[in-house]
């Protein structure tokens, strides 16, 4: 039942990953929801194919856990974020809300 | 100039930024309040790092852990967060469960570090089961009542205020931290510091991102500025860290 | 060889058979009844998903209240350290109930999943019901209220979840039932060792089988409301509390 599969373009290795949520927490924010809990008693943290990557690099801007998010299709660890994914093009806009 | 250790530090944590906005800007800008304060730490870390290696006892792990589990032990950790699970009201639940969920991370983060800090006391000899630590006072002082009780105070005062703290803050503690493992080579030492620095790391990206991404209004930022504030005085925590490089400097 | 006190170990005993008892058919088995027999629609089962959202967020309310209560010294650590898991895995739980809510796509974003009726938190709902009386739990010491939650409610939920994980009809909800399992069983163990050491006085013990018995009861009367919601199967005398035993008001 393991949701993490190598056709998303990003995966969590667990080797490196605490696990502290804040993929998760960021996804969720942006609505991709594409960072889940698998089902397992372990219940750690997989990205699935909702995931956008090179699209959205989000998610490697606030894993604070070094080699954690890699990029399928290379192996390349993307924690702490290379200049090339944290480019203005990429960021999310962010408005203050209307009064 | 910035020691090699912030100025890394600020390259691969503080500077990327997943949201543009007036979060983000609000962030750098205050940020750049914080780099003398975090250069101060990293020089007083390290040279404090540099005279316990040179001391002729060991008393200095001993109060380390001792100190360690009073500030972050069990207990404390629990009323800290406890405080802010409780900030977020009913209808605010739908904009602010993240920092619910961040939180019950966060007490499981602490206790767990109490544990560290307990392992350092069993493993070095000092007590032979945790449960000495109820009878010693020094495991349960409250060294700094001030700033354990703006932990307890600031989700009161605004959801976001408790951002400032985690990201002023924290940092504080990963640049003690990674200043302490880059000279320490005790396994003992390395093990309590080491199994931590990636949990502060989260705190203090918790606070990062929950300015970028929800302190978009002066309103929402004000209270965020005024912990900063606080932390800054020449009474306030950071401001106290950063003293510890007068000290060495001297 | 060091020996622990166990002073209160009859009584965890006794409490943990009660409501093993208590946790052999619970509302929770009618629903998984009414799924095999193919009566739970998708609709059905977004409502069943809120529900349960809807309690577990509940939860950091219950525990943030609790852990205020926890005072430097009053207890060792190891109470300190359990309660924060258990706190941690509620959290997860909660999560993976909106996960499932957002994956099966019954609402496209988590706001709109606040937003939606079968998610609200409802001040006239049995969740509500059960809610506040976990909040009134805040009262007592931490001794009683583990007792009353983990040898109460937390072993009926173990009841259930450990027969949806095995049996529920569809693959991806029986995984997310089945994988709350072991830390479900966690709390009962973490429960049984509480009251063992902890529960010392006769009056400790007479309070934590009084809030035990009915933290049972409002766990269970909360449940009803989920399965018959899911199964479109009106409520019975919605304005009557659960029944207690003689002696307890």
């Amino acid at each position: 039942m393991a949701t993490q599969s190598k056709q998303a373009p990003l995966f969590i290795d667990h080797e490196m990953c605490t696990e502290c949520r804040m993929c998760y927490v960021v996804c969720r924010e942006i609505d991709l929801n594409a960072v889940v809990i698998a089902p397992e008693a372990q219940h750690l943290y997989e990205i699935d194919e909702r995931c956008i990557y090179p699209g959205c690099t989000v998610c490697l801007m606030y894993c604070p856990a070094p080699g954690s998010i890699v990029e399928t299709s290379t192996g390349r660890s993307l924690v702490p974020p290379p200049a090339d994914v944290h480019t203005d093009e990429l960021k999310w806009p962010r408005k203050a809300p209307k009064s | 100039m910035l020691e090699p250790i912030l100025q890394d530090f600020l390259d691969k944590w503080v500077y990327p930024t997943g949201f543009s906005g007036p979060g983000a800007e609000f962030r750098l800008k205050e940020t750049e309040r914080f780099i003398p304060v975090w250069n101060n730490v990293v020089i007083g870390a390290l040279h404090k790092a540099n005279e316990q290696l040179n001391s002729e006892n060991e008393d200095w792990k001993r109060n380390g852990a001792l100190g360690g589990y009073s500030g972050e032990g069990p207990h404390m950790s629990i009323k800290q967060m406890s405080t802010q699970l409780l900030s977020v009201s009913i209808p605010q639940q739908a904009k602010y469960i993240d920092l619910q969920r961040m939180r019950a991370r966060q007490v499981w983060d602490e206790v767990k570090h109490g544990s560290l800090h307990a392992d350092i006391l069993l493993r070095g000899g000092w007590i032979k089961k945790e449960t000495e630590l109820l009878d010693d006072p020094r495991a349960a002082n409250q060294g700094d009542p001030a700033y354990f009780g703006l932990t307890a105070m600031v989700p009161h005062i605004h959801p976001l205020s408790r951002a400032g703290q985690n990201y002023l803050e924290e940092a504080v503690a990963c640049l003690r931290l990674i200043s302490v493992l880059s000279v320490m080579e005790d396994p003992l030492v390395r093990h309590e510091n080491d199994s931590q620095l990636l949990e502060e790391m989260m705190h203090f990206i918790e606070g990062k991102y929950q300015i970028d991404a929800y302190a978009l209004t002066p309103e929402d930022q004000e209270p965020i500025k005024a912990v900063f504030d606080y932390l800054l005085r020449p009474w306030g925590r950071s401001a106290a860290h950063a003293k510890e490089a007068e000290h060495a400097k001297k | 060889m060091t020996t622990i006190a166990k002073p209160g170990a009859e009584l965890a005993a006794s409490l943990v058979e009660q409501s093993r008892m208590e946790a052999l058919h619970t509302p929770m088995d009618t629903l998984l009844d009414g799924a095999l027999a193919g009566k739970v629609t998708e609709d059905g089962l977004f409502r069943v998903l809120g529900r349960l959202w809807t309690l577990k967020r509940m939860m950091y309310y219950i525990y943030g209240g609790w852990a205020m209560g926890i005072n430097v010294n009053e207890y060792p650590a190891t109470v300190d350290y359990l309660f924060s898991k258990q706190l941690y895995d509620d959290s997860t739980h909660e999560m993976q109930y909106v996960d499932e809510i957002l994956r099966r796509k019954m609402v496209r974003t988590q706001s709109r999943a606040f937003a939606h009726d079968y998610c609200k938190f409802s001040e006239t709902s049995r969740v509500a019901y059960y809610i506040f009386s976990l909040r009134a739990l805040a009262n007592y010491s931490q001794n009683i209220r583990i007792a009353a939650m983990n040898l109460g409610a937390k072993v009926i939920e173990l009841g259930w979840l450990e027969r949806l994980g095995a049996s529920y009809p569809d693959p991806h909800v029986r995984a997310i039932l089945a994988g709350q399992v072991a830390e479900t069983r966690s709390h009962v163990l973490m429960g049984k060792l509480i009251v063992e050491r902890f529960v010392t006085s006769d009056v400790d013990a007479t309070l934590a089988s009084n809030s035990c018995v009915s933290t049972r009861k409002n766990y269970l009367f909360a449940l009803e409301e989920f399965s018959n919601f899911a199964l479109g199967i009106p409520m019975p005398e919605d304005s009557e509390e659960p029944e207690l035993p003689e002696g307890i008001e």
